[in-house]
Protein backbone atom coordinates (compact mmCIF):
# COMPACT_ATOMS: atom_id res chain seq x y z
CA UNK A 1 0.00 0.00 0.00
CA UNK A 2 3.23 2.28 -0.22
CA UNK A 3 3.46 4.73 -2.54
CA UNK A 4 5.15 8.11 -3.06
CA UNK A 5 4.05 11.16 -2.80
CA UNK A 6 4.30 12.94 -6.02
CA UNK A 7 6.00 10.03 -7.47
CA UNK A 8 3.33 6.86 -7.90
CA UNK A 9 0.49 9.61 -7.75
CA UNK A 10 0.32 13.26 -8.88
CA UNK A 11 -0.40 14.87 -5.55
CA UNK A 12 0.37 18.73 -4.69
CA UNK A 13 1.12 20.64 -1.74
CA UNK A 14 -2.66 21.48 -0.60
CA UNK A 15 -4.30 18.11 -1.50
CA UNK A 16 -1.45 16.60 0.82
CA UNK A 17 -1.64 18.36 3.54
CA UNK A 18 -5.38 18.51 3.57
CA UNK A 19 -5.15 14.55 3.87
CA UNK A 20 -2.27 14.88 6.33
CA UNK A 21 -4.80 16.78 7.76
CA UNK A 22 -8.02 14.19 7.79
CA UNK A 23 -5.77 11.68 8.82
CA UNK A 24 -4.33 13.13 12.14
CA UNK A 25 -8.09 14.16 13.33
CA UNK A 26 -8.93 11.01 13.06
CA UNK A 27 -5.84 9.63 14.90
CA UNK A 28 -5.98 12.25 17.76
CA UNK A 29 -9.57 11.12 18.23
CA UNK A 30 -9.06 7.54 18.38
CA UNK A 31 -5.50 8.69 20.33
CA UNK A 32 -7.71 10.49 22.76
CA UNK A 33 -10.68 7.95 23.25
CA UNK A 34 -8.40 4.84 23.59
CA UNK A 35 -5.96 7.21 25.82
CA UNK A 36 -2.85 5.83 23.83
CA UNK A 37 -2.22 9.17 21.95
CA UNK A 38 -2.41 10.08 18.30
CA UNK A 39 1.61 9.73 17.91
CA UNK A 40 1.43 5.97 17.76
CA UNK A 41 -1.03 6.38 14.58
CA UNK A 42 0.14 9.27 13.12
CA UNK A 43 3.84 7.88 12.24
CA UNK A 44 3.14 4.40 10.74
CA UNK A 45 0.11 6.81 8.86
CA UNK A 46 3.11 9.10 7.33
CA UNK A 47 5.23 6.82 6.63
CA UNK A 48 3.09 3.70 5.30
CA UNK A 49 0.45 5.85 3.36
CA UNK A 50 2.29 8.79 2.46
CA UNK A 51 5.87 7.51 1.59
CA UNK A 52 6.94 9.99 4.26
CA UNK A 53 10.96 9.67 5.06
CA UNK A 54 10.82 8.32 8.84
CA UNK A 55 12.72 11.05 10.14
CA UNK A 56 10.30 13.97 9.00
CA UNK A 57 7.41 11.74 10.50
CA UNK A 58 8.95 11.65 14.04
CA UNK A 59 9.12 15.31 13.88
CA UNK A 60 5.95 16.04 12.93
CA UNK A 61 4.32 13.55 15.48
CA UNK A 62 6.44 14.96 18.37
CA UNK A 63 5.14 18.02 17.61
CA UNK A 64 1.69 17.41 17.90
CA UNK A 65 2.57 15.00 21.45
CA UNK A 66 3.84 18.28 22.94
CA UNK A 67 0.19 20.15 21.56
CA UNK A 68 -1.68 17.36 23.25
CA UNK A 69 -0.42 16.98 26.17
CA UNK A 70 -0.21 20.38 27.39
CA UNK A 71 -3.60 21.25 26.02
CA UNK A 72 -5.12 18.06 28.29
CA UNK A 73 -2.60 19.02 31.06
CA UNK A 74 -4.02 22.40 30.96
CA UNK A 75 -7.33 21.09 32.05
CA UNK A 76 -6.11 18.46 34.63
CA UNK A 77 -4.07 20.76 36.55
CA UNK A 78 -6.44 22.90 37.35
CA UNK A 79 -8.94 19.59 38.18
CA UNK A 80 -6.24 18.77 40.98
CA UNK A 81 -5.52 15.15 39.88
CA UNK A 82 -1.77 15.63 38.81
CA UNK A 83 1.17 15.89 41.13
CA UNK A 84 3.69 18.41 40.21
CA UNK A 85 6.40 17.27 42.22
CA UNK A 86 6.02 13.64 41.66
CA UNK A 87 6.09 14.83 37.84
CA UNK A 88 9.06 17.17 38.00
CA UNK A 89 10.91 14.45 39.91
CA UNK A 90 10.17 11.57 36.84
CA UNK A 91 10.89 14.29 34.23
CA UNK A 92 14.24 14.20 35.25
CA UNK A 93 14.65 10.91 34.63
CA UNK A 94 12.48 11.10 31.23
CA UNK A 95 14.24 13.82 29.80
CA UNK A 96 17.66 12.30 30.36
CA UNK A 97 16.16 8.61 28.39
CA UNK A 98 14.99 11.25 26.00
CA UNK A 99 18.27 12.52 24.85
CA UNK A 100 19.56 8.95 24.98
CA UNK A 101 16.75 7.89 22.69
CA UNK A 102 17.20 11.03 20.33
CA UNK A 103 21.15 10.99 20.10
CA UNK A 104 20.45 6.62 19.40
CA UNK A 105 18.37 7.37 16.63
CA UNK A 106 20.80 10.04 14.83
CA UNK A 107 22.78 6.97 14.33
CA UNK A 108 20.73 3.66 13.87
CA UNK A 109 18.90 3.61 10.45
CA UNK A 110 15.93 4.19 10.34
CA UNK A 111 14.84 0.65 9.30
CA UNK A 112 15.98 -0.76 13.00
CA UNK A 113 13.97 2.24 14.14
CA UNK A 114 11.10 0.73 12.09
CA UNK A 115 11.25 -2.57 13.29
CA UNK A 116 11.44 -1.47 17.12
CA UNK A 117 7.96 0.90 16.17
CA UNK A 118 6.71 -2.15 14.98
CA UNK A 119 7.19 -4.15 18.51
CA UNK A 120 6.04 -1.41 20.73
CA UNK A 121 2.60 -1.01 18.61
CA UNK A 122 2.45 -5.13 18.77
CA UNK A 123 2.99 -5.06 22.64
CA UNK A 124 0.21 -1.79 22.76
CA UNK A 125 -1.88 -3.95 20.19
CA UNK A 126 -2.36 -7.62 22.40
CA UNK A 127 0.22 -7.02 25.57
CA UNK A 128 -1.72 -3.93 27.92
CA UNK A 129 -5.05 -5.23 28.83
CA UNK A 130 -6.44 -3.15 31.21
CA UNK A 131 -5.34 -3.93 34.77
CA UNK A 132 -7.10 -2.95 37.73
CA UNK A 133 -5.21 -0.10 39.17
CA UNK A 134 -2.68 -0.98 42.05
CA UNK A 135 -4.36 -0.13 45.46
CA UNK A 136 -1.42 1.57 47.71
CA UNK A 137 -0.57 -1.37 49.84
CA UNK A 138 0.52 0.12 52.80
CA UNK A 139 -1.93 2.64 54.73
CA UNK A 140 0.53 4.21 56.91
CA UNK A 141 3.37 7.01 55.94
CA UNK A 142 6.93 5.67 56.57
CA UNK A 143 8.73 9.72 56.98
CA UNK A 144 12.06 7.72 56.28
CA UNK A 145 10.74 6.63 52.66
CA UNK A 146 12.35 7.85 50.04
CA UNK A 147 8.74 9.06 48.27
CA UNK A 148 8.28 11.05 51.47
CA UNK A 149 11.93 12.39 51.84
CA UNK A 150 11.15 13.73 48.32
CA UNK A 151 7.86 15.14 50.02
CA UNK A 152 5.67 13.38 46.53
CA UNK A 153 3.15 12.20 49.21
CA UNK A 154 -0.11 14.01 48.22
CA UNK A 155 -3.95 13.57 48.12
CA UNK A 156 -6.89 14.30 45.31
CA UNK A 157 -10.38 14.44 44.74
CA UNK A 158 -10.95 11.11 46.18
CA UNK A 159 -8.48 10.60 48.90
CA UNK A 160 -4.44 10.67 49.78
CA UNK A 161 -1.85 8.07 48.44
CA UNK A 162 1.67 7.34 49.57
CA UNK A 163 4.52 6.98 46.86
CA UNK A 164 6.31 3.81 46.84
CA UNK A 165 9.38 2.38 45.00
CA UNK A 166 10.68 5.64 43.65
CA UNK A 167 14.02 3.89 42.45
CA UNK A 168 12.04 0.90 40.21
CA UNK A 169 9.80 4.22 38.68
CA UNK A 170 12.32 5.99 37.94
CA UNK A 171 14.01 3.73 36.20
CA UNK A 172 10.88 3.13 34.03
CA UNK A 173 10.71 6.67 33.28
CA UNK A 174 14.24 6.52 31.98
CA UNK A 175 13.00 3.71 29.22
CA UNK A 176 9.94 5.74 29.07
CA UNK A 177 11.74 8.68 27.85
CA UNK A 178 14.43 6.56 25.67
CA UNK A 179 11.72 5.19 23.70
CA UNK A 180 9.91 8.63 23.20
CA UNK A 181 12.78 10.11 22.17
CA UNK A 182 13.91 7.02 19.78
CA UNK A 183 10.40 6.28 18.04
CA UNK A 184 8.91 10.36 18.36
CA UNK A 185 5.86 9.17 20.30
CA UNK A 186 4.55 10.22 23.84
CA UNK A 187 5.20 6.78 25.08
CA UNK A 188 2.37 7.64 28.26
CA UNK A 189 1.52 4.02 28.39
CA UNK A 190 4.71 3.29 29.60
CA UNK A 191 4.91 6.13 32.43
CA UNK A 192 1.25 5.00 33.89
CA UNK A 193 2.57 1.83 34.07
CA UNK A 194 5.94 2.90 36.03
CA UNK A 195 3.36 5.56 38.21
CA UNK A 196 0.40 3.38 38.60
CA UNK A 197 2.00 -0.18 38.77
CA UNK A 198 5.84 0.47 40.09
CA UNK A 199 5.47 3.57 42.67
CA UNK A 200 1.37 2.53 43.90
CA UNK A 201 -0.08 5.86 42.90
CA UNK A 202 -4.33 6.13 42.06
CA UNK A 203 -4.18 5.32 38.59
CA UNK A 204 -6.16 9.11 37.69
CA UNK A 205 -3.39 10.76 39.44
CA UNK A 206 -0.51 8.35 37.22
CA UNK A 207 -2.83 9.46 33.84
CA UNK A 208 -2.81 12.92 34.78
CA UNK A 209 0.42 13.43 36.19
CA UNK A 210 1.66 11.32 32.84
CA UNK A 211 -0.06 13.55 30.71
CA UNK A 212 1.70 16.60 32.23
CA UNK A 213 5.10 15.33 31.83
CA UNK A 214 4.82 14.09 28.01
CA UNK A 215 5.01 17.32 26.77
CA UNK A 216 8.31 18.06 28.66
CA UNK A 217 9.80 14.80 27.43
CA UNK A 218 8.59 15.12 23.72
CA UNK A 219 9.97 18.41 23.78
CA UNK A 220 13.79 17.39 24.93
CA UNK A 221 13.44 15.10 21.90
CA UNK A 222 12.09 17.81 20.02
CA UNK A 223 15.26 19.52 20.86
CA UNK A 224 18.06 17.42 20.03
CA UNK A 225 15.66 16.84 16.29
CA UNK A 226 15.02 20.69 15.76
CA UNK A 227 18.61 21.42 14.65
CA UNK A 228 18.88 18.02 12.87
CA UNK A 229 16.32 19.17 10.20
CA UNK A 230 13.91 16.55 11.42
CA UNK A 231 11.01 19.11 12.16
CA UNK A 232 9.50 20.47 9.00
CA UNK A 233 7.04 23.28 9.69
CA UNK A 234 5.18 22.40 6.39
CA UNK A 235 4.49 19.14 7.39
CA UNK A 236 4.10 19.38 11.68
CA UNK A 237 1.33 22.10 10.83
CA UNK A 238 -1.11 19.67 9.22
CA UNK A 239 -0.20 17.47 11.63
CA UNK A 240 -0.37 19.24 14.74
CA UNK A 241 -3.88 20.82 13.69
CA UNK A 242 -5.40 17.38 12.91
CA UNK A 243 -4.50 15.73 16.15
CA UNK A 244 -5.29 18.79 17.89
CA UNK A 245 -8.82 19.06 16.54
CA UNK A 246 -9.14 15.33 16.80
CA UNK A 247 -8.25 15.26 20.81
CA UNK A 248 -10.78 18.29 21.40
CA UNK A 249 -13.11 16.23 19.54
CA UNK A 250 -12.50 12.85 21.45
CA UNK A 251 -12.53 14.77 24.44
CA UNK A 252 -16.65 15.59 23.89
CA UNK A 253 -17.36 12.04 23.19
CA UNK A 254 -15.27 10.29 25.95
CA UNK A 255 -17.68 9.86 28.20
CA UNK A 256 -20.34 8.58 26.10
CA UNK A 257 -18.70 6.37 23.42
CA UNK A 258 -18.37 2.29 24.22
CA UNK A 259 -14.72 2.70 25.19
CA UNK A 260 -14.71 -1.35 25.41
CA UNK A 261 -15.59 -1.78 21.75
CA UNK A 262 -13.25 1.59 20.73
CA UNK A 263 -10.30 -0.15 22.25
CA UNK A 264 -10.73 -3.32 20.66
CA UNK A 265 -10.81 -2.02 17.13
CA UNK A 266 -7.98 0.43 17.87
CA UNK A 267 -6.10 -2.70 18.93
CA UNK A 268 -6.84 -4.24 15.21
CA UNK A 269 -5.60 -1.28 14.16
CA UNK A 270 -2.59 -1.37 16.17
CA UNK A 271 -2.16 -4.98 15.01
CA UNK A 272 -2.12 -3.86 10.87
CA UNK A 273 0.05 -1.04 11.67
CA UNK A 274 2.52 -3.01 13.56
CA UNK A 275 2.80 -6.02 10.64
CA UNK A 276 2.84 -3.06 8.17
CA UNK A 277 6.04 -1.50 10.30
CA UNK A 278 8.01 -4.71 10.85
CA UNK A 279 7.60 -5.43 7.42
CA UNK A 280 8.71 -2.70 5.48
CA UNK A 281 11.55 -2.40 8.68
CA UNK A 282 12.87 -5.61 7.48
CA UNK A 283 12.60 -5.26 4.21
CA UNK A 284 14.54 -1.75 4.83
CA UNK A 285 11.91 -0.36 2.78
CA UNK A 286 11.45 2.38 5.34
CA UNK B 1 3.03 31.79 46.26
CA UNK B 2 1.45 28.44 47.27
CA UNK B 3 1.07 24.48 45.17
CA UNK B 4 -2.80 25.88 44.21
CA UNK B 5 -1.40 28.79 43.24
CA UNK B 6 0.91 27.45 40.68
CA UNK B 7 -0.62 24.75 39.48
CA UNK B 8 -3.49 27.71 37.94
CA UNK B 9 -0.80 29.50 36.42
CA UNK B 10 0.55 26.28 35.04
CA UNK B 11 -2.43 26.16 33.45
CA UNK B 12 -3.19 28.96 32.35
CA UNK B 13 0.54 29.10 31.04
CA UNK B 14 0.15 25.98 29.06
CA UNK B 15 -3.14 27.32 27.33
CA UNK B 16 -1.67 30.37 26.06
CA UNK B 17 1.13 28.39 24.86
CA UNK B 18 -0.81 25.74 22.73
CA UNK B 19 -3.27 28.24 21.38
CA UNK B 20 -0.24 30.60 20.05
CA UNK B 21 1.37 28.25 18.39
CA UNK B 22 -1.88 26.55 16.86
CA UNK B 23 -3.08 29.90 15.61
CA UNK B 24 0.44 30.79 14.60
CA UNK B 25 0.20 27.48 12.70
CA UNK B 26 -2.99 28.14 11.32
CA UNK B 27 -2.13 31.34 9.84
CA UNK B 28 1.37 30.61 8.96
CA UNK B 29 -0.89 27.33 7.48
CA UNK B 30 -2.79 29.63 4.84
CA UNK B 31 0.54 31.82 3.89
CA UNK B 32 2.40 28.51 3.08
CA UNK B 33 -0.29 26.95 0.97
CA UNK B 34 -1.33 30.15 -0.96
CA UNK B 35 2.63 30.50 -1.17
CA UNK B 36 3.50 26.49 -2.05
CA UNK B 37 -0.02 25.13 -2.26
CA UNK B 38 0.38 23.69 -5.79
CA UNK B 39 4.62 22.32 -5.23
CA UNK B 40 5.09 18.82 -5.06
CA UNK B 41 5.23 17.60 -1.13
CA UNK B 42 9.09 16.54 -0.90
CA UNK B 43 9.01 14.87 2.02
CA UNK B 44 9.97 10.98 0.51
CA UNK B 45 13.49 11.65 1.15
CA UNK B 46 15.17 13.39 3.82
CA UNK B 47 16.85 16.01 3.25
CA UNK B 48 18.20 17.97 6.03
CA UNK B 49 17.07 21.50 7.58
CA UNK B 50 14.14 23.18 5.92
CA UNK B 51 15.33 26.54 4.79
CA UNK B 52 12.67 29.84 6.36
CA UNK B 53 11.77 30.89 2.88
CA UNK B 54 7.94 31.48 3.10
CA UNK B 55 7.33 29.43 5.96
CA UNK B 56 8.25 31.86 9.10
CA UNK B 57 5.35 31.93 10.70
CA UNK B 58 4.58 27.76 10.53
CA UNK B 59 9.01 28.46 12.30
CA UNK B 60 7.00 30.50 14.91
CA UNK B 61 4.28 27.81 15.98
CA UNK B 62 6.76 25.30 16.26
CA UNK B 63 9.44 27.31 18.14
CA UNK B 64 6.58 28.83 20.53
CA UNK B 65 4.94 24.74 20.60
CA UNK B 66 8.42 23.17 21.80
CA UNK B 67 9.19 26.57 24.26
CA UNK B 68 6.10 25.74 25.95
CA UNK B 69 6.81 22.86 28.52
CA UNK B 70 10.08 24.44 28.42
CA UNK B 71 9.00 28.14 29.76
CA UNK B 72 6.42 25.75 32.26
CA UNK B 73 9.94 24.13 33.79
CA UNK B 74 11.38 27.17 33.91
CA UNK B 75 8.52 28.85 35.93
CA UNK B 76 7.97 26.09 38.75
CA UNK B 77 11.63 26.39 38.95
CA UNK B 78 11.13 30.16 40.08
CA UNK B 79 7.59 29.43 41.80
CA UNK B 80 9.50 26.05 44.11
CA UNK B 81 12.19 28.55 44.41
CA UNK B 82 9.48 31.48 46.16
CA UNK B 83 8.05 28.82 48.18
CA UNK B 84 11.39 27.78 49.68
CA UNK B 85 11.40 24.25 48.49
CA UNK B 86 15.16 24.25 47.66
CA UNK B 87 14.71 20.55 46.77
CA UNK B 88 12.26 20.86 44.09
CA UNK B 89 14.15 24.64 43.00
CA UNK B 90 17.19 22.19 42.58
CA UNK B 91 14.95 19.61 41.24
CA UNK B 92 13.35 21.88 38.18
CA UNK B 93 17.10 23.24 36.99
CA UNK B 94 18.27 19.94 36.86
CA UNK B 95 15.37 19.28 34.61
CA UNK B 96 15.46 22.91 32.83
CA UNK B 97 19.03 22.21 32.25
CA UNK B 98 18.68 18.49 30.12
CA UNK B 99 16.17 20.50 28.34
CA UNK B 100 18.57 23.32 27.30
CA UNK B 101 21.22 20.69 26.88
CA UNK B 102 18.75 18.97 24.41
CA UNK B 103 18.70 22.68 22.13
CA UNK B 104 22.52 23.44 22.12
CA UNK B 105 24.25 19.99 22.16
Amino acid sequence: MIYHAGKNVYMNVTFFSGLVFAGSIAAGFLGSLTGLGGGVVIIPMLTLAFGVDLRYAIGASLISVIATSSGAAAAYVRDGYSNVRIGMFLEIATCAGALAGAALALHVPTSAIAIVFGLMLLYAAVGSSEHPSAESRKDGEDARSLGARLRMNGGFPGGKYVVERVPLGFAIMVGAGALSGLLGIGSGAVKVLAMDRAMGLPFKVSTTTSNFMIGVTAAASAGVYLTRGYIDPGLAMPVMLGVLAGALLGSRFLMSAPASLLRNVFRIVLLVLSVEMLYNGSTKRI
Amino acid sequence: MNDKKMEAIVGRLLQTGVLAAAFAMLVGGVQYLVLHGGATPNYAKFHGVTPLTGQTILWVGVVVMIATPIVRVAFAMVAFAMERDWLYTGVSSLVLALLAYSLLA
